[in-house]
């Protein structure tokens, strides 16, 4: 194995420990015998404890917890969350509101016809009321338009 | 470890760290790692109950973490590009992320050290030296292949080497 092979193994697999134990043994023969290789080896070392070197931060600062605590508890308004409709809800809801629509499209002439019926039937009976007591009816009616006010004159 | 299993909090507790060691090294802004580990978290507590568990949740954090770095580092990209724009000097605001990591963590060569790298090597390095992930681990969170990963770490010494001898 040549310099130029070992170099990219010594980077990556070596470095990191990710060789057999076979091909680590080839890579040490050839750094026993190799000053540039084993110089190389060594800076990429002392650059990886370089980045590791850095001050163990175990936690963020306490105060970016206060404000993410902050956030979460924030009621934020949700057209999903107030219908439900997330997850699995979602098929049912979808279910329901077709039956709806298609309920209502098929009431709805039957609705309007019944409307039309009761609408007669209450004319009718109006009429009836008009002919039937025409005097007192006419005297509920001019009752009803007169204020508190109009009364005394009576 | 499951997303029903335990409580945001904890969760929180167990990955914030994380979260903003790495965000503090890709943004280099005690602000800036503050802003994504506060987006990350929220993500995660927005989408815990979705959560399936096919990656672990370390993984699923780690990639959350890792997009929200790039979106900020993209957004303050565009910020400096036309400073001019807003009215300040980016000179100035080096100072300041120098001072400012400089006093957090003492350590202001690495993150020189680091500003060689392009992003994709950033974030591997990173996910490998620093925060000790497996090429399988960091594959999983990039959504890339392990020999993508390998190559990429490769270049990534390689240029960090260049650079400590230049600097030194
Ligand atoms: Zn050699």
């Amino acid at each position: 194995m040549n310099c130029g092979q070992i170099k990219d193994i010594l980077l990556t697999d070596f470095l990191d420990g990710r060789l057999s134990l076979e091909s680590t043994k080839t890579v040490d023969e050839h750094l026993s015998g190799c000053l540039a290789c084993r110089a190389l080896l060594m800076s990429a070392q002392q650059v990886d404890a370089q980045i590791k070197s850095v001050p163990v931060i175990e936690q963020a600062p306490f105060h970016v917890w206060a404000r993410i605590a902050n956030k979460i508890a924030q009621p934020v308004f949700c057209w999903q969350d107030f219908l439900g409709w997330g997850g699995r809800s979602r098929f049912v809801y979808g279910s329901v509101m077709a039956g709806l629509i298609v309920i209502l499209f098929v009431a709805n002439p039957i609705l309007s016809q019944r409307r039309m019926a009761t609408a007669d039937s209450d004319a009718d009976i109006v009429m009836q009321l008009v002919y039937a007591d025409e005097d007192s009816f006419f005297i509920e009616a001019d009752l009803s338009g007169i204020d508190l006010g109009s009364i005394d004159y009576l | 470890m499951g997303g029903e299993d335990c409580s945001f909090e904890d969760i929180y507790r167990g990955h914030s760290g994380m979260v903003y060691r790495l965000a503090l090294r890709m943004l280099s802004r005690v602000e800036d790692a503050e802003e994504v580990t506060q987006q990350v978290f929220l993500a995660v507590h927005r989408s815990l109950k979705t959560f399936e568990g096919k990656a672990s949740l370390k993984t699923w954090i780690y990639r959350i973490a890792v997009n929200c770095s790039l979106n900020l580092l993209k957004k303050r990209k565009n910020r400096f590009e036309v400073p001019w724009m807003e009215g300040f000097d980016p000179a100035d605001t080096k100072s300041v992320t120098e001072q400012k990591i400089a006093a957090e963590e003492g350590q202001s060569k690495v993150a020189d050290l680091l500003e060689c790298l392009n992003e994709d090597q950033k974030v591997c390095i990173l996910l490998r030296a620093q925060e000790g992930l497996t090429y399988e681990e960091i594959a999983d969170v990039l959504h890339i292949n392990v020999n993508t990963v390998r190559s990429r770490l490769s270049r990534a010494r390689m240029t960090l080497i260049a650079q400590k001898k230049g600097l030194l």
